[in-house]
């Protein structure tokens, strides 16, 4: 027998099951509307690139910017003028016009995340196709997926024993096939847990493609919104360029439990949490990039 | 001389207020600063070189009542935390048998209070590091026995205690609308060598009556008290107020540019 056939098989198989899994994880992709790409608005970008959070985020630092808020330094943020009735823009003012006397930003933030407003951009980013999973569980372990690559491995760690017959001389001839396959386990589980499943808002390739050219192109990323909005969006508080506030909203980061189950787009996860943030670019601070 | 242009520091406004241009003063509210926590905003004003003025709101210096020890030992903290050229309080009192009223309420204008205000007024300076302004408050009645004019009342207690004055000029516009005062014989009435600073702030009428609200845009006829003011005497420093329903930072600056621009006008600067 070849001895490569075992390995190959237990490859193709392992990469059969991370195909089926990651497949059904983004369940509900369908065809782009590649008009839609041209016409994104900075919340939207946000919405795609760091979840509702992160699209609350823009909303309240464009008003900001426009003077249509005030934010003090201890994170107390009044309105400084009543919102439109329709603009998406002018959630926050609409969540700011329930209340006397304002609101501090952290819940600010986090009822924004999950008002219907900042909650309507997933829907009809995931109707014209530039996102998947609107309902998925975040973070959920596909167990079968975990386990099923297993009964394989351990094949093949026999099979290869038995083929290369070169272990039998050590002590412990079975331990380094093992532990070779526990190791390619745990590889499938931190995929699994660390990959698209980690994330909230899955764009699709279309909208994938997009936007690496659009970080690419600093003009088109300043036109996107003033004020270091556009940067903001598409890569979180890190790039805003005022650092009093940006500390006030570090200072002022919502707690990860925040969370509001009946926003489909909060889900089971928190609101307030960089849902969407790629695993490893964005890390799992609060208030969406660490910064 | 130039007059110095400020605005009432609100925490809710600090960041605004901090980034708003040519914002040479604040005026805080004593008893809303903790000495031990000053805000980190009038931290960075000071820093600045922006003067802070406290001002007091619940000394109750017009009432029978001598100034409470402590409030005003709090209120000298306070300025002297703040490095402040001068505190202010209101020609008011507000309290009375151990009843808070929460409000500003009217002196009887009667040499008899009088004489007790001169008293308490001589207590708030002994005890105060820096001089002491007091204002002219806005009033929906008045008592029915008054003997004299606030503006006499004022210039007496002026006179008799060497007090400094805050004139409000959107308060004197209250008068003229709730009590048909006229504002250009009040103000030259006064002793405006005394001012130290003027008030500026924005109010509504209701049913005929100008309720003094700072929560509205400052409007004409209160800018034409200040004008008139300024045309009689120029004051060092000219305060605008806005304590709720704060508007955009543009909106806040259009006012105090307005202010600005009565200033400048050819009647102010001869």
């Amino acid at each position: 027998m070849n001895p490569w056939l075992p390995l190959l098989a237990y490859s193709v198989w392992t990469a059969l099951v991370l195909g089926v899994a990651i497949g059904c994880a983004r369940r509900g992709g369908k065809r782009a509307d590649r008009q839609r790409l041209t016409e994104l608005s900075p919340a939207e970008y946000a919405f795609v690139s760091g979840g509702a959070a992160r699209a609350a985020d823009v909303c309240i630092l464009r008003l900001l910017g426009a003077g249509s808020l005030h934010v003090s330094r201890d994170g107390q943020v009044v309105a400084a003028r009543a919102p439109e009735p329709d603009a998406v823009a002018d959630a926050p003012l609409r969540v700011l016009d329930e209340e006397y006397g304002g609101l501090p930003l952290r819940e600010l933030r986090v009822r924004v995340a999950a008002s219907p407003e900042i909650q309507a951009i997933g829907a009809t980013l995931f109707a014209d196709g530039l996102v998947a999973r609107p309902n998925a569980e975040p973070r959920r372990l596909p167990r079968w997926a975990l386990f099923a690559s297993i009964p394989l491995g351990v094949a093949t760690a026999v099979a290869g024993f038995v083929t290369a017959d070169d272990g039998a001389a050590s002590a412990l001839p079975w331990v380094g096939l093992l532990l070779a396959v526990i190791g390619i386990q745990a590889c499938v589980a931190g995929l699994l847990l660390l990959g698209v499943f980690g994330e909230r808002v899955v764009p699709t390739a279309p909208m994938m493609r997009r936007l690496i050219r659009l970080r690419r192109d600093e003009a088109a990323v300043a036109a996107l919104g003033a004020d270091g909005v556009g940067a903001v969006a598409l890569w979180g508080l890190d790039r805003f360029p005022d650092p009093v506030v940006k500390e006030i909203f570090r200072r002022n980061a919502p707690a990860p439990g925040s969370r509001d189950p009946q926003s489909p787009w909060c889900g089971n996860t928190s609101c307030a949490s960089p849902q969407g943030a790629r695993a490893g670019s964005c890390g799992g601070t609060a208030d969406g990039c660490g910064g | 001389m130039r007059t110095a242009v400020g605005i009432g520091w609100r925490p809710e406004i600090d960041l605004t207020i901090e980034r708003l241009a040519g914002v040479d003063f604040v005026e805080v509210i004593a008893e809303n600063v903790c000495v031990e926590h000053l805000p980190e905003s009038l931290r960075v004003l000071r820093a600045r070189g922006v003067e802070v003025i406290p001002h007091g709101v619940a000394l109750g210096l017009a009432g029978a009542d001598r100034p409470d020890p402590a409030r005003l030992a709090r209120l000298a903290e306070v300025a002297g935390a703040l490095e402040s050229p001068l505190v202010s309080e209101h020609l008011a009192f507000v309290r009375a048998g151990g009843l808070e009223a929460g409000h500003l309420l009217p002196a009887p204008m009667t040499w008899d209070a009088l004489d007790v205000v001169v008293e308490n007024v001589r207590i708030a300076q002994e005890s105060l590091p820096v001089p002491l302004a007091l204002e002219n408050p806005a009033t929906l009645l008045t008592w029915p026995d008054n003997e004299m004019s606030e503006a006499r009342f004022l210039t007496e207690l002026v006179e008799r205690t060497g007090v400094r004055l805050l004139i409000d000029v959107a308060n004197l516009h209250t008068e003229r609308v709730n009590h048909g005062l006229d504002p250009a014989a009040a103000l030259a009435e006064l002793p405006l060598e005394a001012v130290e600073y003027v008030h500026v702030a924005g109010g509504v009428e209701r049913d005929g009556l100008w309720h003094d609200t700072h929560a509205h845009p400052v409007t004409a006829p209160v800018l034409e008290v200040l004008e008139m003011l300024c045309a009689l005497h120029r004051p060092p420093r000219v305060l605008l107020e806005r304590d709720t329903d704060f508007p955009p930072a543009g909106e806040l600056a259009a006012e105090l540019a307005a202010i600005r621009a009565v200033l400048t006008r050819p009647a102010v600067r001869s």
